[in-house]
């Protein structure tokens, strides 16, 4: 057995103010796995996401993370990306005065560089750019737009999956990307995560809605309360939990 | 004996040999000069920026440099004036044909409307520093484009010592700039400084008349070392319908001072002022802005975003008055600043002041570091510390620099800040070590 893309063993993590979010939190990830994690509000879903990016103010306490074999806590936050971990997020950051060209160029070098590879051609930055816009439907004028300014809920989302497939993370973690999505993008924003989908590459799904399993069809489906992950099944957990909701477990934690 | 001292003026004005019709209004200024003295910080206007190094700076005429060289490659079809130590050394069209209806002369061969034009919009703002450029002004350069036509200005300033520096003190370069745009014409004036090391005072003064529906606009990029003095003054009168867009990058300098006036006297003139003020090391980089709404049915908007590093000191004063006549008219001003050191300073101070009572004001000044957020997204998708603030510290600038007039002038102006910002980023990461 190879060694798995994500293991997370017994991780405990705080938050701010030392409010202890994440309470021995176990999960591994092999490669050509799709995990979805649900769970109500207050679970720590995207405390998970945070903690393994390295954000500043979510610290772990105890328990290990390893991303291919490697301590993530042992790397900066631009090491793990470059080490393949991507977390698309819940809510992507506007920045002002960088063109979204010019950003995914800097990320797509910084990737290169770091694995000693020479940049990548203007000619062809720009046709991978293309061809991944194609295939989330953004439009042109996406490429020279300041990241994210002025992008509408949908648009940021499509923005973080474009990254994501330019950048081609092994391990992803797509934090409520569904989040605030109708129909159409929900079914554009799951075409391009599905693009990824191999043997080589793992991904988390974190969601409240099993609309999302829908479109994107998780391997396993576990239920993330008070930190833990309290149930793991397959996809029809998730059919299960969209019609009993979380109570059943809340009630248990 | 000071070097601004009146008795020093004196002696330079001495050496002054211009147009005969042009002495009396010399005298005038020299005399006005006497009367208010250098100011000092005990003047509202100055009270932020002190010229005491130049009361000890020891000033002399340039040795001007008749071959002056020319930088401006690209820019397209433009009129193309070379000016050294202050002064005019030569000007033809490049890229193209030459555009009928535009003129250049200097004081001798200055036509009755242009003698007439001389010093009107400035005096309607007279102050020490006027006085002195106006007495000082060895040469004028007067531009008039007809009604109805287009053309681009390029005004390089040089600082060419024709023999290399002595130790007899350093040149003064006054430049004094007189524009007239017809009816409906349209003027797209980039100024910028050629990269030179020479330490230089320069006093620079344009003033220009916006005819009805005429439009200017004034792209200015300024680069100083930390030997080099410029006091500049922009002076523009707007007719009804006139537009007036100016975009002000000035960067470094030991005194780096920038007055901007803008009068709107017609019905349904309109004015932007956008630009950046780029202060690093020991530089002081100042702009006063005051924008004067006289009559009603006007629109101005200001961004001057101010970026200030290590012991840089940055002033931006912007002043709005809106006259008793001045109804339905609005304004909105907006200085946005990034610290990127403990001992870097801004002084920010937007002054309204409004005798109508229909018109609309908005006005923000923020003084703030790096967004955390943005630093952190960008280094989680792999892009390094050094990188992240680099490219962070640029967008700062970058987000103004969408005003400026014209992507090749963006460009270019893009690439001066760019580099200068490189730098600052490159000298904290060495302290840093």
């Amino acid at each position: 057995m190879s060694t798995p893309l994500l293991e997370i063993k017994d991780l405990h993590a705080v938050v701010g103010d030392n409010k202890e979010i994440l309470k021995g939190l176990n999960l591994t990830v092999n490669r050509g796995e799709v995990h979805a994690i649900m769970g109500p509000n207050g679970a720590g879903k995207s405390t998970l996401g945070n903690v393994l990016s390295g954000r500043e103010g979510y610290e772990r306490t105890s328990g290990t993370v390893l991303l291919d074999g490697k301590d993530v806590f042992e790397m900066d936050i631009d090491e793990r990306a470059n080490e393949g971990l991507f977390l698309a997020f819940q809510y992507p950051v506007e920045i002002p005065g960088v063109g979204n060209h010019y950003f995914l160029k800097a990320a797509l070098n910084a990737k290169r560089k770091y694995h000693g590879e020479d940049e990548l051609a203007a000619g062809a930055f720009l046709k991978l750019m293309k061809e991944k816009m194609a295939l989330l439907e953004m439009d042109a004028r996406y490429k020279s737009r300041d990241v994210n300014v002025g992008f509408s809920g949908g648009e940021k989302k499509r923005n973080e999956i474009l990254q994501m497939t330019m950048l081609n993370p092994k391990m992803a973690l797509l934090d409520e990307t569904d989040s605030g999505l109708d129909i159409d993008a929900l079914r554009i924003v799951s075409k391009g995560v599905n693009s990824m989908r191999d043997k080589d590459h793992g991904m988390i799904v974190v969601t409240h809605y099993q609309r999302l399993l829908d479109h994107i069809q998780p391997d396993f489906v576990h239920v993330l309360v008070d930190g833990k992950i309290v149930k793991s099944g397959d996809k029809s957990l998730a059919l299960e939990l969209e019609e009993k909701g979380y109570a059943e477990y809340e009630a248990a934690a | 004996m000071t070097s601004f001292d009146t008795d020093h003026v004196q002696s330079l004005a001495a050496d002054v040999d211009t147009a005969a019709w042009l002495k009396p209004a010399q005298e005038a200024a020299l005399a006005a000069f006497a009367d208010l003295e250098l100011p000092h910080t005990k003047l509202e206007a100055w009270r932020k920026t002190s010229l005491r190094p130049l009361t000890t700076t020891k000033v002399r005429w340039p040795r001007r440099d008749a071959s002056a060289p020319a930088v401006a490659k690209e820019l397209g079809h433009h009129l193309r004036l070379i000016v050294d130590g202050g002064q005019v050394m030569h000007h033809e069209f490049v890229g193209g044909d030459v555009v009928d209806g535009v003129t250049v002369r200097n004081a001798a061969d200055a036509s009755a409307d242009e003698q007439a034009a001389f010093g009107k919009v400035v005096a309607r703002r007279g102050n020490a520093m006027n006085a002195l450029n106006t007495s000082l002004a060895s040469e004028v350069c007067f531009i008039s484009v007809d009604d109805d036509v287009n053309v681009r200005i390029v005004v390089q300033h040089v600082h060419e010592e024709a023999g290399g520096d002595g130790d007899e003190g350093i040149p003064l370069a006054v430049h004094r700039l007189v524009l007239a745009v017809g009816e409906n014409a349209n003027v797209d004036l980039i100024e910028e400084d050629v990269d030179d090391a020479h330490p230089f005072v320069a006093s620079r003064l344009f003033e220009a008349q916006l005819q009805k529906g005429a439009q200017l606009t004034h792209s200015l990029e300024c680069e100083l070392k930390d030997n080099q003095d410029v006091l500049r003054e922009i002076h523009v009168a707007l007719d009804e319908s006139a537009q007036f867009h100016s975009f002000a990058l000035p960067i470094g300098g030991r005194i780096h001072r920038t007055d901007l006036n803008v009068h709107l006297d017609g019905h349904h003139a309109e004015t932007t002022s956008y630009g950046a003020i780029v202060a690093d090391q020991k530089n002081l980089v100042d702009i006063h802005s005051l924008i004067h709404h006289h009559v009603g049915l006007c629109t101005s908007q200001q961004e001057i975003r101010g970026i200030l590093a290590e012991e840089g000191h940055g002033v931006f004063n912007g002043h709005v008055i809106f006259e008793k006549d001045a109804q339905k008219s609005d304004t909105a001003q907006k200085n946005p600043n990034l610290l990127l050191s403990r001992d870097a300073i801004i002084d920010t101070q937007p002054v309204l002041e409004i005798y109508a009572d229909d018109v609309t004001a908005s006005h923000g000044s923020t003084v703030g570091q790096l967004d955390a957020d943005a630093y952190f997204y960008l280094r989680s998708r792999g892009i390094d510390e050094d990188e992240a603030y680099r490219m962070l510290v640029r967008a700062f600038v970058h987000d103004v620099m969408h005003q400026t007039r014209g992507d090749d002038v963006h460009d270019r102006f893009a690439a001066v800040v760019d580099a200068r910002l490189d730098a600052i980023v490159a000298r904290s990461e060495e302290t840093e070590g």
